[in-house]
């Protein structure tokens, strides 16, 4: 049988779009009876796909050099990528923090916030740097395709993986399209 | 009227000259998308989403009127591609992020959006940051928000004469501003709200209205506005959860105002802080008794014999017949009711006049959609306003001329044609006099939405007295009453009369009423409730029906 293979994840998000993924309760099931094969995804917890994963889909804003190099990763292993929800798509949320420059996001988070006493901005190398602004995916990566919506709903990602899974390139009617 | 032969996708037309593209395709039911314009206002041409093919060269149709030989094409893939790109550089000039924008399921933007299949940005967002501005009471202007398509401003000036709003800088600097910049709360702005019910995308908002439900969820209830005789026809947008009403538009469709408003209509009656009577209640010297329906009947009836009424404008025909007949007639007006001069014009008198006199009225405070329809002409030029007496600062921005009672009275001559008008409230004896024997049309503005109502249900102005008084409206009148005197008051917010009243009752709320009433020109208006009546506040029709029926 032909399958088709996804990998998943999410940078600057909130996880609701992946909670739309599984919102389609029995027709993963009914997908996966049709070939769909899980890599890499917060589903199987699974952190690494393989090279020449079919599709890799990217919820999440792209934020910090970490997001970057996850979606740079991502891009070199997957044959297609798919921006999933708003911020994937357009930026989303997280691009209110565009008006500002990182160094007066990190005073406001860290120092004069109202219930801070004596704080400073974390200085870890683990953590990511924040980008000087928030991206969208496609503006990090190539996109092959586009899924917006604040979180799409489950019908319109099952009905993306069916025309994928079924050989068929996925087009958005104005009834699957939305931006929140 | 000149013919024109024009050919649209393959079909050939003729129309009138002077009409547009976009009108003559829309007549033959195809379909050009539009952004900037607006069917209540002068097109701009700005948004550049209506752009056809005409023989080659690309033409906005909402502007572009048609001409012989035009060959008009409205969809290829070479305008599909324009049309795409402008919405793109729209979307990604400023902040056009739906997920948390008020306007999101009702906007314009958005829908065309949509309809285009605009899946992702092409350019780069968050290249500029525009101000906000919540400095305004009723009003906040989100300027990242705007598409620039002018449609508040034209709504400022062509069809509401305020002239507030303007546009300011060009390329990306440009920005819609009030006056000369300054912060819309500290403008000539008068609150007529025009500008956030024509504004496509959630630049403009109503504060107090702005996230209460989204704005598909809402319905809306077409009726009047009965906060003065002018009787603009309003749209009523509640929330059906909570029996509340969100915000007021203007009905553009309706009557000779075609959906103007004024702050009093649109505002007011929403944003004004009232307290509820929480029950019937009777003070009998220094104790106050909540009343049940039963109780409150049972004193009614005893104590209506004999009693007079006294109502305002406020209480519809209906209302005001049944009063009258559970009084036996003794009813009287707490206000004055005959006009000095009766009424020989029409509302519609104001579009066409040469010359328009105001007697001692600030037409931005009071009558407000009146003020628009001189002013919107004024400013053009196309008629001029003569303010007599008027408070000082009204109708500052216009050339209008100004005079005394006593210059007007000798300068009488120039005004006295057929295609003049006087407009007033309140005229001296002398003024009347002078007024009465010309041929120019008279307008008389009641003092209160039902005042001819009350006249033509015979109700004269009387000063309140007596042994029982039994006030219902929502006046509340100074009045000196001997301290024997039972007050009695029908009202529905606590008001300085409810606090020295005998026995207080609490009726509907405005927007829970129905009934009609006579505009200025005498049409009788109905207003339809815009909301479900609470379980606090009598039906005044119901109560004073069950009294008349025991009797």
């Amino acid at each position: 049988m032909k399958t088709l293979s996804i990998a998943s994840t999410w940078c600057e998000g909130c996880s609701g779009c992946h909670m739309s993924f599984l919102d389609m309760d029995e027709r993963l099931v009914e997908l996966i009876g049709k070939g769909l094969v899980l890599t890499a995804t917060p589903i199987t917890d699974l952190k690494i796909p393989p090279m020449g994963t079919d599709v890799g889909i990217i919820e999440g804003a792209v934020a910090t050099d970490h997001h970057l190099e996850e979606v740079r990763e991502l891009r070199h292993r997957c044959r297609m990528i798919v921006a999933l929800g708003d911020c994937a798509v357009f930026g989303g949320i997280h691009t209110m923090r565009n008006y500002f420059t990182v160094e007066e996001l990190l005073h406001r988070g860290y120092v004069t916030t109202e219930s801070t006493v004596n704080g400073t901005p974390p200085t870890s190398g683990e953590l990511g740097k924040l980008l000087p602004k928030v991206i969208s995916v496609n503006e990090a990566v190539k996109v092959d395709f586009f899924i917006p919506g604040c979180p799409p709903s489950a019908d319109v990602i099952y009905h993306v993986l069916n025309e994928l899974v079924e050989g068929r390139v996925p087009k958005l009617t104005e009834d699957l399209l939305h931006y929140d | 009227m000149n013919k024109v032969k024009v050919r649209i996708n393959g079909t050939d037309t003729e129309v009138d000259q002077g009409t547009t593209i976009l009108d003559a395709a829309r007549d033959l039911g195809i379909y050009i998308p539009t952004l900037c314009h607006h069917e209540a206002l002068i097109p701009r041409g700005a948004c550049r989403m209506c752009i056809v093919d005409d023989r080659g060269k690309l033409k906005p149709s909402c502007t572009m009127p048609v001409e012989n030989g035009m060959d008009i094409t409205t969809d290829s893939p070479r305008i599909r591609h324009v049309r795409e790109t402008v919405l793109q550089m729209i979307f990604t000039s400023r902040n056009h992020y739906c997920m948390y924008c008020e306007a999101s399921g009702a906007c314009e933007l958005q829908d065309l959006g949509y309809r285009l299949g605009i899946d992702h940005f092409s350019f780069s967002t968050y290249e500029n940051r525009y101000p906000v501005d919540i400095s305004h009471p009723y009003i906040m202007f989100d300027h990242n928000r705007c598409i620039l398509c002018g449609r508040c401003l034209r709504a400022c000036t062509d069809l509401t004469g305020h002239y507030v709003l303007t546009e300011r800088n060009r390329g990306v600097k440009s920005l819609i501003v009030a006056d000369l910049d300054a912060p819309l709360g500290k403008s000539s702005c008068v609150s007529c709200g025009a500008c956030v019910q024509v504004c496509p995308t959630g630049a403009l908002i109503e504060k107090r209205a702005a996230y209460q439900k989204s704005r598909d969820g809402m319905e809306k209830v077409t009726t009047v506005c009965e906060r003065c005789p002018v009787g603009c026809g309003i749209e009523a947008y509640r929330n059906p959860g909570a029996n509340a009403v969100i915000k007021i538009h203007g009905d553009w469709s309706a009557g000779p105002t075609g959906g103007v408003l004024c702050r009093v209509g649109r505002y007011l009656s929403l944003y004004e802080e009232n307290r509820k009577i929480p029950s019937a209640r009777l003070r009998t010297g220094a104790s106050v008794k909540d009343l049940s329906p039963a109780d409150l009947k049972g004193i009614l009836r005893e104590r209506i014999r004999g009693a007079s009424a006294w109502v305002d404008g406020t209480l519809y025909n209906e209302e005001l017949a049944l009063i009258r007949t559970v009084f036996d007639g003794r009813v009287h007006s707490l206000g004055p009711v005959t006009p000095p001069a009766a009424s020989t014009g029409r509302i519609e008198d104001l579009n066409s006049a040469a010359v328009i006199v105001v007697f001692r009225l600030d037409l931005d405070e009071a009558y407000g959609a009146l003020g628009s329809l001189m002013k919107r002409r004024a400013a053009l030029n196309q008629a001029t306003i003569v303010l007599v007496d008027a408070p000082p600062g009204t109708f500052s921005k216009l050339p209008v001329v100004r005079l005394g009672s006593s210059e007007l009275l000798a300068r009488i001559r120039e005004f006295a044609g057929p295609e003049n008008v006087f407009v007033y409230r309140d005229l001296e004896a002398h003024e009347r006099d002078a007024v009465s024997g010309l041929s120019a049309k008279r307008l008389w503005l009641p003092p209160e939405t039902n005042t001819i109502g009350l006249a033509r249900l015979g109700i004269e102005h009387r000063e309140p007295g007596g042994d029982a008084v039994f006030f219902f409206g929502r006046s509340t009148p100074d009045v000196a009453l001997d301290d024997g005197t039972f007050v009695a008051c029908f009202t529905p917010h606590e008001n300085r009369l409810t606090q020295r009243a005998d026995l207080v009752v609490p009726v509907r709320e405005p927007f829970q009423r129905r009934g009609s009433f006579y505009n200025l020109e005498g049409e009788v208006l109905s207003r339809v409730p815009a909301l479900s009546p609470g379980p606090d506040g009598f039906d005044l029709e119901e109560l004073l029906a069950d009294i008349q029926e025991e009797r």
